[in-house]
């Protein structure tokens, strides 16, 4: 999906970006990890096309992002952002519509990808609802299937990107959990998922690649066996602490 | 639940699940709505015909219904030239044109701007439009600048002088925005604030300057006026008019996603950039020229989006239509009372469509006080 080859964003003192050379493979879904002001945000809007990188090259599909128009590119990829609801009252069936806007179709076209998506998602409840009169776990979820929905093409999802910057921040923990559910069912149905997370032991329960920042350089990228181990974790929040595995699921959780 | 049953029974639910009857019963409800929408908006063309029917027959001479219809259709009751006819012709139907038309626009306006703004609070004033064209306006009436030009141009001297400076004013608050990742909208209103004080000022030293007949010139003109409204000013407004409207009429659909914040409307697929420089420009543009012949009619751009907000939602795919023919009816409500509480003389229209606004700005307000959870 993704290849940055030697990538730098802003420079001299203030890079946020260093020399990131990384590639993210269609079907993964990758958790950026690292300590605050590592670089989590700025790979991330980064990836969105915000922002230029100042040195190197970024690819989407073998291509050099900056040459995406933003209609094309809104096709291929979403950007779950972690924002302020809008003042304006949407309702929750509008305002997942909305999302359709780059595909230039038919309303009754909008509407198939919708209906499918809100009965996946159980959204059935909250159509008639205003975006203002929602809980933060209800609005959490209309995003994310605004985001999924904005991917959806004939196809299914399989050539489309999701980013997510730190989704669950603001969720108990079941929502955490049915949310996760949601986004590996994204990733399920063929989608590419790339998260910024700062709970490193959520991200080793739902992630299969992952991403370590230190300072704006990139520790380690890759699998759980070769990325998500006691030194880089160690190296990359700078303290103490174990991995150990979970017998039964076989996942791994790092004690601090 | 670990991920491998979680994908299993996605897979299961995907499986089992027809997606039809959803889809039919939301394809229903679309539909409804849409209809609904025509609905409220043929009422509402109904209603401002009505009105400018009745705004016709109003007035220091009363002319009668059927009259009035009979003039307009050219009937036979009236030889050509009687003077029913004369006062519905030449005095009141370009009136009542003219505040259709610039009620529509300024409404239109406040939408856009609320929209833009993300503020239900912006309205067209913010950018500088109204209190520029009302400095310019100022200036010229207190340095009686139309002594120094040819004859032909003074009475439209005002008018030409409210243009400039509306376009002015506006594209120096744009300047004063502008930023090296293009125009940022929190700046756009400090700028629209700071350059509205400095007009206050500027305008109060006027007032300070002017004699008392040209102060109360002044005070009228920014009170808005459609007395001595005409044919030709119908015609430049209407054409100065339709093209922004349109310009504006066409990105709908991106200014509503735009609703959601800038860079949520970037990552849909928005050029917001070009879409924001233009719709504000479209949006100085409408403002100047309706103002430029009226004087300026405050409250209908901040209060008509709110109104029709209540009626069709936020979705400015059906808020533009409608704010168009709420604001032509609260203008040209406005107008006609305004021109018969106190026969023969006129109330400013401006203070008219204060007192129908303010009411219902301050129970919206009472609305919003009892549903805000915060401080």
């Amino acid at each position: 999906m993704f290849k940055l080859s030697q990538v730098s964003v802003g420079c001299g003192d203030r890079a946020r970006l260093r020399d990131v050379s990384l590639t993210i493979r269609q079907g993964s879904l990758t958790a950026v990890l690292g300590a605050n002001g590592a670089g989590k945000s700025s790979l991330l809007s980064l990836l969105a096309g915000e922002l230029q990188a100042a040195a190197g090259e970024v690819l989407f599909k073998q291509q050099p992002l900056a040459q995406w128009s933003s209609q094309q590119l809104a096709t291929q990829r979403a950007f779950m952002l972690q924002q302020q609801r809008p003042v304006f009252d949407f309702l929750v069936l509008d305002y997942l519509l909305l999302a359709r806007h780059a595909w230039l179709e038919s309303q009754a076209q909008s509407l198939a990808y919708a209906s499918e998506l809100i009965q996946r998602l159980a959204l059935q409840p909250l159509l008639e609802k205003p975006i203002t009169r929602l809980s933060g776990g209800e609005w959490q979820r209309v995003q994310f299937a605004r985001a999924w929905l904005q991917l959806v093409s004939p196809e299914g999802v399989g050539h489309a990107m999701l980013l997510l910057d730190e989704p669950t921040a603001a969720l108990d923990i079941y929502q955490q959990r049915q949310f996760y559910q949601a986004l590996q069912s994204f990733v399920a149905a063929g989608g590419t998922a790339l998260v910024v997370l700062h709970d490193v032991n959520q991200a080793a329960r739902v992630a299969d690649q992952f991403i370590l920042l230190q300072q704006g350089q990139l520790l380690a990228a890759g699998d759980a066996e070769h990325c998500f181990t006691q030194t880089n974790l160690c190296r990359c929040y700078q303290v103490a602490g174990q991995l150990q595995h979970d017998e039964q699921s076989g996942r791994r959780y790092f004690h601090f | 639940m670990s991920e491998l049953s979680s994908r299993a029974l996605n897979a299961a639910h995907a499986a089992t699940e027809p997606a039809l009857p959803l889809r039919a019963h939301l394809q229903a409800t679309l539909v409804y709505k849409a209809r609904q929408q025509r609905r409220t908006l043929l009422v509402l063309a109904l209603l401002l015909l009505l009105l400018m029917l009745m705004s016709l027959t109003q007035g220091a001479m009363s002319i009668d219904a059927t009259e009035v219809i009979a003039s307009l259709l050219g009937g036979v009751n009236n030889e050509p030239g009687s003077f029913a006819q004369q006062v519905i012709w030449d005095i009141r139907l370009p009136r009542v044109l003219l505040t259709a038309i610039t009620g529509a626009g300024l409404a239109v306006c406040g939408a856009v701007m609320q929209g833009l703004c993300r503020n239900p609070l912006a309205d067209p004033g913010l950018i500088g439009v109204s209190s520029g064209a009302a400095l310019f306006a100022a200036l010229v009436m207190v340095f009686d600048v139309g002594r120094f030009l040819p004859t032909p141009v003074q009475p439209v001297l005002i008018s030409l002088a409210a243009f400039a400076g509306a376009l002015l004013i506006s594209q120096l608050v744009f300047r004063l925005a502008h930023t090296m990742l293009g125009l940022n909208t929190l700046l756009l209103i400090l700028a629209g604030v700071a350059i509205n004080a400095l007009v206050g000022t500027l305008m109060g030293l006027l007032a300070f300057i002017a004699d008392d007949g040209t102060l109360r010139l002044i005070t009228f003109w920014s009170m808005g006026s459609y007395a001595g409204s005409n044919w030709t000013q119908v015609l430049l407004v209407a054409l100065g008019v339709s093209a922004p409207l349109l310009l504006l009429w066409r990105y709908r659909t991106a200014l509503t996603l735009m609703l959601g914040g800038e860079q949520d409307a970037q990552y849909l697929g928005v050029e917001v950039q070009q879409i924001k420089r233009l719709s504000l420009f479209c949006v100085a543009l409408l403002t100047a020229v309706c103002v430029c012949f009226t004087g300026i009619v405050g409250f209908v751009g901040l209060v008509t989006p709110h109104i029709c907000r209540l009626l069709s939602g936020p979705d400015l795919r059906s808020l533009i239509p409608l704010s168009a023919l709420a604001g032509a009816i609260l203008v040209t409500a406005a107008d006609t009372l305004a021109r018969i509480v106190i026969i023969p003389a006129e109330l400013p229209v401006g203070l008219v469509t204060s007192m129908l606004g303010v009411p219902f700005f301050l129970y919206l307000l009472l609305q919003y006080r009892r549903g805000a959870r915060h401080v």
